[in-house]
């Protein structure tokens, strides 16, 4: 674990077992002058000791690492910082690995070889927009999200006697089932605004709220399993 | 040991026989003055006759009638009371008069139908028609061969000839209706057994009960419904048919099956019909005693052969079906010697109606030991079979268990195979041609890019074509250009997308995904390649009228003569694609004017799951006369 200077720049994390990749990507984060390597880890231990030292604004995270999985420096990462947007390497963009990454909190994936996009254009696209959202990602999202969260039991519903927000009930809109449906079909964020009649901006909003409502609706799904096993029922009337 | 006891007691009880016990009270008459009148010759002179008086035998094979007249003497030393007459036998048709007075008649002078000779008659005698000295005057008419006569007459007090009476009656009236009643219920029980089971022993056996129970029913009847001598020949015959039914059942139960006895069997019907008819109809005594010595002959000759089998088999059917025909022999011969051939004994019963108690038990025996045998050689077959199916149905399930194991495998190989092939063809090759490439001319930077980039599309394609579509087209689709539109775009094409929802197809394997993705790769390749197009359109839909799903790609390429290219390999290529799926699709190539390739992919659902969804590519040049050069 290397520690580097910190600045007011973007600071990026990185977990990369591999040294190759390791030194390319630490070229192409120095050779832009708004992103700064805050610290680099090769294994889950290394990057525990890191998250408990340092607060980056990006995680990059390789799942594949000699001691364990990337998901569980993902799960830590998202725990111990929530505003750090965490991102997941990925060859392929291997959909459900991408997936498991976002419910385990990542906010995107990059892919390693992206032609044509430098690292610096891939973290601010996730940023922006959330990462490219294949036909197969959307795929899973419909089918992960069509249905509402199960809620069997009036007693997860309240949290210390308050009504659970709506916004963390994520049950897809219209709209998003609409766009959801055009990805997978294979149209473009551009084509999908135009059939749509709206801006690609917006799509890339709702790409972003999709992304999200997968990691709530993966926290929703563990609630209410947790409920369903009575482990909730002591803390709740803390 | 208990057998040996049983004989005994059976012969002991042959030379035993009915007679009343002598005393003061009771005089016994055995001696009578007789004028016997045999019908179409005259009287002969009164004479002194022994009693019993047995007709056939003074007859001479005709009818006729007797009148005795016996002097009764008064009893000495009894005080005076009701007084009667006791007749063991008498008839066939009597009356009596007692010092001239009518006490008891029978007689009908118009008919010889009924015979009033088999119950005993007790008279009693009216104490005023008593003098001291008074004439017994008894008339009877008997018929050859009916067994008519007078047996020993017996005088006396009445209370006392009222028990003699009462045994007799109850030894030979209600013991034969005993026998009726048993004889009966076997006899329709084994006939309903027989119509369940059509078992010939249960026919056999119940025809046997039934007619016996004829037979001993004559003793029931005074009043025939036959006349004689038709009446007599029916249950002579009856008789003779129980003993050859016996004789049957003695061989189907000891399983002897000889054509010399079925043979000897009919005959026997035969001679019995004829020997009943001949000597009932003529009054011929001997020839029906001859026939009777015949049946005891032979039912003897069956007993020998019961008790040696039973002696061989130690079956205990056949040891007990053996031991009743031995007791019913010695009570045939007892029957046979002491009613029809002894002089001195008309008047007592016959014991062989008795006889057939002993084998309605027997077979009764034999019933439930045979059903107690099958019940549980049905119950050793069952749990046999129980074991049977068992066995059957392991080795079924492992049987079942090595087929989806073998398929399970083969579905493995046949998908390691396509990897392989994916592997040498696609990502192999181009490997080893950067390498070549790197080899040859280390500078030579583009073309080894070119190579890579090339090389990992291809593993995306086969990655992708791994994943759970489930069942979307439209997600297959989609994602072949997520992967192509950087290609696109870099070599300047301008893709028109537009697919419809399409409906979920039941199997979409991995090797139909690459299928599909192969055949649209080497569709756009061909447009972009040979027919150097800008545009590239891309339509899917589903098509409810021939339930098929449509793809159509078109571009604005350079087309071609379809005339030139049939056997061109880009077709070739577009065929075999077309092998590995099924359905139909259609080529129109026109020179300047683009490639238009159709394709039909029938939709298989949940209610035809057998087909996979096979893409046929049937290559057809439409008849547009400007050709292209380019084959697509």
């Amino acid at each position: 674990m290397i520690a580097t200077a910190v600045g007011p720049v973007i600071q990026v994390g990185l977990v990369e077992d591999q040294p190759e990749t390791m030194q390319r990507m630490v070229a192409a984060v120095q050779s832009q002058a708004t992103l700064c390597a805050q610290f680099r880890a090769a294994s889950v231990a290394e990057a525990r000791e890191a998250l408990a030292q340092f607060s980056p604004d990006v995680l990059l995270v390789d799942l594949g690492l000699p001691d364990g999985s990337g998901l569980e420096v993902i799960a830590l990462a998202s725990r111990r910082h929530p505003a750090c947007e965490i991102m997941v390497f990925s060859m392929f963009g291997d959909e459900s690995l991408v997936l498991a990454s976002i419910e385990a909190g990542a906010s995107g994936y990059i892919l390693k070889d992206t032609p044509g996009m430098t690292l610096e254009e891939a973290i601010r696209q996730v940023h922006s927009g959330g990462s490219p959202m294949s036909p197969i990602i959307a795929r899973r999202l419909l089918q992960r999200l069509r249905k509402s969260p199960p809620t069997a039991d009036p007693a997860p519903a309240k949290v210390s006697g308050r009504p659970i927000p709506d916004a963390e009930t994520p049950v897809l809109t219209e709209r998003e089932t609409e766009i959801l449906a055009l990805i997978s079909r294979g149209y473009t964020y551009a084509e999908v605004a135009n059939l749509l009649s709206v801006s690609i901006h917006t799509i890339q909003t709702h790409i972003k709220h999709l992304y999200g409502k997968l990691s709530v609706h993966s926290r929703s799904e563990a609630v209410f399993e947790a409920s369903k096993m009575g482990l909730l029922r002591g803390l709740l009337d803390e | 040991m208990p057998l040996r006891i049983l004989i005994a007691l059976v012969l002991v009880g042959l030379a035993a026989s009915f007679s009343v016990a002598a005393s003061d009270s009771i005089m016994t008459i055995r001696e009578a003055w007789a004028t016997v009148t045999v019908d179409g010759e005259a009287s002969s002179s009164a004479q002194t006759v022994k009693l019993p008086y047995r007709w056939d035998r003074f007859s001479g094979q005709r009818n006729g009638r007797v009148q005795f007249q016996i002097r009764l003497d008064p009893l000495k030393g009894v005080p005076d009371g009701p007084r009667a007459v006791y007749f063991a036998k008498i008839g066939n048709q009597f009356e009596v008069r007692i010092n001239g007075m009518l006490v008891s008649a029978s007689l009908d002078a118009q008919s010889v139908g009924p015979d009033y000779s088999k119950a005993p008659r007790l008279i009693t005698v009216p104490q005023a028609l008593l003098r001291g000295d008074d004439l017994l005057e008894i008339t009877i008419r008997a018929q050859a061969l009916r067994r008519g006569g007078l047996s020993v007459v017996y005088f006396g007090v009445e209370s006392d000839l009222q028990q003699e009476f009462s045994q007799a009656y109850r030894w030979r009236i209600m013991g034969s209706l005993a026998v009726v009643s048993i004889n009966l219920v076997f006899g329709l029980f084994s006939l309903l057994l027989w119509s369940q089971q059509r078992a010939p022993l249960f026919l056999l056996f119940g025809m046997a009960q039934l007619i016996w129970a004829f037979r001993v029913c004559d003793v029931l009847i005074d009043e025939t419904p036959l006349g004689w001598p038709a009446w007599g020949v029916a249950v002579a015959f009856a008789y003779a048919l129980y003993v050859g039914l016996v004789a049957r059942l003695t061989m189907l139960v000891l399983n002897i099956d000889r054509d010399w006895f079925s043979v000897a069997w009919r005959a026997y019907l035969v001679g019995a019909a004829g020997v009943s008819l001949v000597a009932f109809a003529q009054g011929y005594l001997m020839l029906w005693t001859a026939w009777l010595g015949l049946m005891i002959g032979l039912a003897l000759l069956c007993a020998g052969v019961a008790i040696y089998v039973a002696w061989r088999s130690h079956q205990r059917e056949h040891g007990l079906l053996a031991f009743s025909l031995f007791i019913s022999v010695l009570v045939g011969i007892r029957d046979w010697v002491y009613v029809w051939l002894a002089p001195d004994t008309f008047g007592d019963a016959s014991w062989v109606r008795y006889v057939s108690i002993l084998f309605c038990l027997t077979m009764g025996f034999i019933i439930a030991d045979r059903y107690t045998r099958a019940d549980r050689k049905l119950r050793f077959f069952n749990q046999m079979l129980v074991d049977r199916v068992a066995e059957r149905e392991r080795q079924l399930v492992a049987s079942f268990e090595q087929t989806v194991e073998a398929l399970q495998q083969a579905a493995a190989l046949a998908e390691r195979q396509r990897l392989m092939r994916d592997m040498h063809d696609g990502l192999g090759s181009r490997l080893s041609g950067a390498l070549s490439v790197l080899r040859g001319n280390p500078s030579s930077h583009s073309v080894v890019v070119e190579y890579i980039t090339e090389a990992l599309e291809e593993l995306k394609l086969t990655v992708d074509s791994l994943q759970d579509y489930v069942g979307d087209l439209g997600t297959v689709l989609g994602n072949l250009r997520y992967r192509l539109q950087d290609r696109l775009k870099a070599a300047g094409v301008n893709l028109i997308w537009r697919v419809s929802p399409l409906p979920p197809f039941e199997r979409l394997t991995p090797t139909s995904v690459r299928s599909i993705q192969n055949l649209m790769l080497e569709v756009v390749a061909n447009a972009m390649r040979h027919g150097a197009a800008t545009e590239i359109t891309v339509t899917a839909r589903f098509d409810a009228e021939s339930h098929s799903v449509w793809i159509v790609i078109e571009d604005n390429g350079r087309g071609f003569d379809p005339a030139a290219v049939r056997g061109g390999r880009g077709l070739v290529l577009i065929r075999q694609r077309a092998r590995e799926l099924g359905g139909e699709a259609t080529i129109e190539g026109c020179l300047e004017r683009g490639c238009q390739v159709k394709v039909r992919l029938p939709y298989v659902s949940a209610e035809s799951p057998e087909r996979l969804p096979l893409l046929a590519v049937a290559c057809r040049c439409e008849k547009r006369p400007v050709c292209a050069r380019e084959q697509c």
